[in-house]
């Protein structure tokens, strides 16, 4: 704690800084209205049940969208780490659709899946797919020779391979797809929030501003903030227990 | 008596009624860039059962090459490898390699207890309370009781190697490849891991087939030591060691004969890599 210290000193000051700046009127205060003023009305949408009523759509669809990735991501990935044909199939596919920004298909997602929720976690889905299966394949790559020849020479099954080798041995690597996923999945969804629909926060944020509500269009931005920092959190926790047979010898 | 008649006895390659591995004239060669590579040319070699037999040569001889296909990672180009009077087609029951990078072939994500317990054999159908009895068994064999609940990345390389050995043993092998295990250790290390093994292989019925770089460590362990030739390998030197059992790592290493046997096997090595 001690060591996040000058961090947290740093925000302080900057809020301070954009306080009195906007207090003296040194910016525009209707642009940019006092933080003291944007955590009055962070409070009350709190209270009155907005934010929450905002931030359940969008983490059900991110949450939804996430899943089915990891569901299909996992699998996929590390079939074409161990099988050459699977990776000979789907390579070309993965490297032609991977570049593409995934806000650029939800103009497609709309016309075929129209404006709900359906739309949201696919596009989410979308986007978090590619960081999980090509860091899942990357990590059967990465599994060293010996591991398998281990797996071999004690006559284990292919499927027992897969499930007590590969899998643990490519499990740093897949959790680090996932933590990729868990970014993109927060920005997709509240930008897919934006374009179409009447709730999540994204709505919420876009709204308030349409109807020149600028503070609780910032606690909506901060609600963004602190959401996207808790989930990493969360995110961190769960892989370190996970890797916990790593942390004595890779002590931070 | 002749000393050197006693000491070096040469083996015939047939089938001798206790032969538990038969080389049978394989050949086994690499592709390295276009260019075929000849590792074995019609090489033969029985091995006795029960055997403790140490292969040894200059670098690049084959010598972890033997031990692949003998283990079944790996295939011969020509011939046949029979164990037990079977064709080795793939990693057969009862012979288990350890190799030399203990730290990679030990799963870091189990403890260690639970690495050892990898080993026992699927096929063989134990309660909770006999598997745990079978890991406790054998972790005490190796020396890690105590350690059940450390992760690998908690213990020292040696220790490391001893999960390795545990998880080997568990299997109950009639056959142990090891493929140069105690190369990557310390001196002092190295010597309890032999002693270790020495009393594995005084206690249980096994073969064990060792390859390794360090000469004395042939002759210490071994009851024959097969030295290969540059390749195309061929037996350079096959050695019967009669040196008095049990081995002792002061005692041993100070008989007037394991200085004449290890003089004699390193100038032979040394002379073939001087003339690479």
């Amino acid at each position: 704690m001690k060591a996040r210290l000058p961090g947290f000193l740093l925000i302080a000051f900057l809020l301070a800084a954009w306080e009195i700046s906007s207090a003296t009127e040194f910016i525009d205060p209707v642009s940019l209205p006092r933080v003291s003023a944007i955590l009055a009305s962070w409070w009350s949408s709190i209270t009155s049940g907005a934010i929450v009523g905002a931030v359940l759509p969008t983490l059900w669809r991110i949450l939804a969208g996430f899943t089915l990735a990891t569901l299909v991501g996992v699998p996929v990935g590390l079939l074409m780490g161990t099988i050459p044909f699977v990776f000979r199939l789907l390579e070309p596919l993965t490297e032609f659709i991977r570049p593409i920004p995934s806000a650029a298909y939800i103009p497609v997602a709309i016309l075929f899946l129209g404006i709900g929720d359906e739309m949201k976690i696919f596009v989410v889905f979308l986007a978090s797919l590619f960081p999980i299966l090509l860091n899942s394949f990357a990590g059967v790559r990465g599994i060293d020779p010996v591991l398998i020849d281990t797996a071999h020479t004690f006559g284990t099954s292919r499927l027992a391979t897969l499930r007590q080798i590969v899998l643990p041995a490519a499990l740093p690597s897949i959790l680090t797809g996932m933590r990729i996923s868990v970014g993109l999945c927060l920005i997709v969804a509240v930008v897919a929030e934006m374009i179409s629909g009447n709730s999540g926060i994204g709505y919420f944020i876009l709204n308030n501003q349409r109807i020149f509500r600028v503070p609780e269009m910032f606690a909506g931005i901060f609600t963004l903030g602190l959401l996207g920092y808790l989930i990493n959190l969360a995110f961190l926790r769960i892989e370190h227990f996970l890797l916990r047979w790593r942390t004595t010898a890779e002590t931070i | 008596m002749d000393g050197s008649q006693m000491l070096s006895g040469h083996f015939a390659t047939g089938a001798m009624p206790d032969t538990i591995i038969d080389i049978r004239a394989i050949d086994k060669s690499f592709t390295v860039r276009g260019r075929v590579v000849p590792v074995f040319a019609q090489f033969s070699c029985a091995i006795t059962r029960g055997s403790f037999v140490s292969v040894i040569g200059p670098s690049g001889c084959g010598k972890s090459t033997l031990l692949r296909l003998l283990a079944g990672l790996d295939r011969p180009t020509a011939g046949a490898i029979l164990f037990d009077g079977h064709a080795i087609d793939g990693p057969p029951r009862g012979m288990i390699a350890v190799f030399q990078q203990y730290a990679k072939s030990i799963f870091p994500w189990r403890s260690v207890a639970e690495n050892v317990a990898f080993g026992i054999d699927p096929a063989v159908k134990l309660s909770t309370a006999e598997r745990r009895a079978m890991v406790a068994e054998h972790l005490e064999l190796v020396g890690l009781t105590g350690y059940a609940d450390h992760w690998p990345s908690q213990i020292s390389g040696g220790m490391q190697q001893r999960v390795a050995i545990a998880r080997a043993l568990i299997r109950q092998p009639e056959v142990l490849l090891m493929d140069e295990p105690f190369s990557a250790v310390d001196a002092m290390t190295r010597a309890l891991l032999q002693d270790l093994l020495l009393k594995i292989w005084r206690t249980r019925p096994i073969t064990i087939l060792f390859v390794t770089h360090d000469v004395d460590e042939a002759v210490l362990l071994s009851d024959r030591v097969i030295s290969l030739g540059r390749a195309p390998a061929g037996l350079q030197e096959d050695v019967a060691i009669h040196l008095p059992q049990p081995r002792d790592q002061i005692e041993t290493r100070a008989h007037r004969d394991f200085i004449e046997l290890r003089q004699r096997l390193f100038a032979s090595i040394f002379k073939q890599e001087q003339s690479k």
